[in-house]
């Protein structure tokens, strides 16, 4: 049975809605800069969806005197672009919604958290009600009128990833008629600092796969597609979802093994559920977030999977930041494009080869070439790593 | 839906331990040998370790294809560590292992870890239908030819979590409990119990008890079964459970489960309905906080 | 010298959460990282990190920079000798 893909949305670092996030990609345009929408003392650089949440209300037509999560917020601004964009009617049938989030209203809760620490009877309620992942998932879901299946996942930054992938799977069960899935996921103190304490923060611009990488740098934003069987799809699908798979990597709490076991399971694992040799794969969107440790660990993966014949590939974390719980699902909306129509990513500040990588990233934008099928990698704390593989329609 | 086979069922509640529903003592340094990963474990993480390791006891890593688990609210003892200290450190010289811990699939990854287990592992956090959601994926995990997935639910309470409820009004009817469940299912019937998972629907908003009632009819039908057959295990308040008893004529006494209150509750209901109903087909009906519902449906092979 | 060594041992026990180990029990010439010695991993090194600069002022930028301060608690105490500034 064929999955196809109907319906992308997406709003990040660069861009409202999946056009601005191409035509950014296209001028190189990046998302970073000093934070300006949440407090933090730390300085380094992030991608922050430029509107503060009043302004994100506003644009979503929701009653700005409430309080929501910029989680649900920025979630909400995706999916209904993906919803619209498919074309679908979400009262009729069987239609899932499937989202990720890693920290889910936590930009909320920090805030509260600083009333209610020294006494409990203190901090406003209504910036705690939205704390667990389900939250932002729930509201995303009522907003869009969706009463079938709706569930959230999170495996840190290859959450995401996962949900794209049991929707697809749920798709094949005929467990549902169309699904909506990705991820959402707002900066905060609690994940900048998380990421600061683990000494992986780059404070200056990040540099995936250069030889000079640092650390990352975070972002926030959201991205679903919308799924469907290939044969009951309203407009002209954009591509296929044809491999999947999430593996373990079974080595460290946060870091990956050096021979990158664990990113070589998924991506073997996905070509195997596509039915599809290494050779057919024509670009790969990795997850390279530019720490020294991923970047030769995914690249080892890659060497040993592809050989001496590495097909195009780049890193899109220099443009948007690392946006964990939704990572996978804005990089969802760009591999589809890049299937559909030909594009090739800019793997932004890469100047110089990693002798231990070995590797050179793509660092053009290019459009109209032939992609049959791109494979997309998305790996997370506790060694997950999910690949997707997204294909042409014959 | 094939019918899927839990064949061992593991609880961990306080320091009770109990395999297949009987209590079996255990040692936390022998199950955990890596003193670094031990050490470093806050109680939930513990508990839900200690859980899944008992479980996937004697099943060798590689025929392990799978790793599921649930958590409503995840590791809080560690994500309430995190931020008292970014407030009283101000953002400066901070010790990453609780931002590490307070991850959502910690469990199932320190698990995949330990026993170094290579296969699928996702965690599921949505509310009162978390372990549904895992439940479903495992059986479709079962479906697609995996041997053994090992599935696991697990919530803590802690001080301010629970003060947070109580402000919330979520403990008006019951209060908080937690605990870790795991299970291991598979295609085959072999070992000592041979529950099966028939069907299992969610749903999320009120129902009333009308709707309630035709949608527990409406799943006994498109499995073949009579309802007045049903052995309904009630994880759902009194007034519910009477009522259920009330409209649907029963052959079975109803045993009713549910005596406290948190979102992975299902999964403790599904080890209670496991271990103590003979009949052969129970229905487990869940209610978390009247928003989230699910309805599992068990059979005997 | 050997004050400094005993006070570092404890400081790891402490921070570290070392179960059942005490202060004897640490070589402080044997390895503190991997087999053989006390068997600590990289995140333990990040909160060594965090020791050093909150009861030392020593600054450690680059995790990568620890491996042969961070060999035994010996070369530790013989680095923040060195470096220390309060």
């Amino acid at each position: 049975m064929r999955i196809a893909v109907t319906g992308l949305g997406a709003v990040s670092g660069i861009g409202f809605g999946v056009s601005e996030n191409i035509e950014s990609l296209r001028t190189g345009r990046h998302g970073m800069g000093k934070p300006r929408f949440f407090q933090t003392t730390l300085d380094v650089p992030v991608s922050e969806v430029k509107a503060t949440n009043a302004e994100l209300a506003k644009r979503l037509n929701l009653n700005a005197e409430r309080t929501y999560s910029r989680t649900a917020l920025l979630g909400l601004m995706a999916a209904r672009e993906a919803v619209a964009d498919a074309g679908i009617d979400v009262g009729k049938k069987r239609v899932g919604f499937i989202s990720s989030t890693s920290v889910g209203g936590m930009d909320l809760s920090e805030v509260f958290y600083n009333d209610f620490r020294t006494d409990h009877s203190r901090g406003r309620l209504r910036m705690v009600s939205q704390h667990d992942c389900g939250a932002s998932t729930e509201f995303i879901a009522n907003q869009l009128g969706i009463n079938g299946f709706v569930t959230t996942i999170s495996t840190a930054c290859s959450s995401a990833g996962n949900a794209i992938m049991l929707g697809a799977r749920m798709l094949k069960y005929n467990m549902l008629d169309a699904v909506i899935a990705g991820g959402t996921d707002a900066l905060c103190k609690f994940t900048l600092n998380g990421f600061g304490s683990l000494m992986i923060l780059d404070k200056e611009h990040c540099r995936p796969f250069d030889a000079t990488r640092a650390g990352l740098n975070l972002g926030e934003g959201a991205g679903y597609i919308v799924m469907q069987r290939a044969n009951e799809t309203v407009r002209k699908p954009y591509c296929l979802v044809t491999g999947y798979a999430n593996a373990n990597d079974a080595y460290h709490q946060t870091g990956c093994s050096p021979e990158g076991n664990g990113a070589f399971g998924s991506m073997s694992a996905a070509l195997q559920t596509a039915g599809l040799q290494p050779s057919d794969i024509d670009y790969i969107n990795v997850h390279g977030t530019a720490t020294p440790n991923n970047d030769l660990s995914e690249s080892a993966a890659i060497r040993r999977l592809f050989g001496d014949r590495v097909p195009p590939f780049s890193s899109v974390k220099a443009f948007i930041g690392h946006t964990l719980g939704a990572s996978e699902g804005i990089e969802a909306v760009y591999s589809v494009l890049s299937v559909s129509d030909g594009y090739i990513y800019p793997n932004l500040n890469f100047k110089s080869v990693d002798p231990a990588i070995g590797l050179s990233p793509e660092t053009e934008f290019a459009e109209g070439r032939t992609i049959r099928n791109v494979l997309s990698n998305a790996f997370g704390f506790g060694g997950n790593d999910t690949s997707l593989i997204f294909s042409k329609i014959d | 839906m094939q019918p899927i086979t839990i064949t061992k069922s593991c609880q961990l509640k306080g320091d009770v331990l109990t395999v297949n529903g009987s209590e079996e003592p255990f040692d936390f340094k022998e199950l955990v040998t890596n003193a670094s990963l031990r050490r470093r474990m806050s109680r939930i993480v513990k508990m839900g370790v200690a859980c899944g390791l008992k479980c996937a006891e004697g099943l060798p890593s590689e025929e392990i294809d799978g790793i599921i688990t649930a958590t409503g609210l995840g590791c809080l003892g560690d994500t309430e560590k995190f931020m008292e200290s970014i407030v009283v450190n101000s953002e400066r010289l901070l010790n990453p292992t609780p931002f590490i811990q307070s991850t959502f699939n910690t469990i199932g990854g320190q698990i995949a870890l330990l026993r170094g287990i290579h296969s699928y592992n996702v965690t599921y956090v949505h509310r009162g239908l978390s372990f549904e959601s895992a439940l479903i994926d495992a059986a479709m995990q079962v479906a697609e030819g995996k041997k053994n997935v090992l599935l696991g639910a697990i919530d803590e309470i802690t001080p301010s979590s629970a003060d947070i409820q109580r402000r919330l009004g979520m403990t008006r009817e019951y209060e908080l409990g937690e605990g870790a469940n795991f299970f291991v299912l598979n295609a085959t019937a072999s070992g000592s119990n041979s529950a099966a998972v028939l069907d299992i629907d969610t749903r999320s908003g009120r129902l009333t008890d009308d709707e309630l009632i035709e949608w527990i009819v409406g799943m006994a039908e498109r499995n073949g079964i009579k309802t007045s057959d049903l052995c309904i295990v009630a994880n759902c308040n009194a007034a519910t459970a009477d009522n259920i008893e009330k409209r649907l004529p029963l052959k079975n006494k109803s045993l009713w489960f549910k005596t406290c209150e948190y979102p992975t509750l299902t999964a403790g209901a599904l080890d209670f309905a496991i271990n103590n109903c003979t009949a052969n087909n129970t229905l487990i009906i869940s209610d978390y906080q009247h928003i989230n519902h699910s309805l599992i449906l068990l059979g005997r092979i | 010298m050997e004050e400094l060594i005993e006070k570092l041992k404890g400081e790891l026990i402490a921070e570290l959460n070392l179960e059942e180990v005490t202060p004897a029990d640490i070589d402080a010439e044997a390895p503190l990282f991997g087999d053989g010695g006390l068997g600590l991993d990289s995140i333990d090194a990040l909160e060594i990190i965090l020791i050093l600069e909150r009861n030392y002022g020593i600054k450690i930028e680059n995790p990568a920079q620890g491996k042969e301060i961070f060999y035994s608690v010996k070369t530790l105490a013989e680095y923040i000798t060195a470096n220390q500034k309060k």
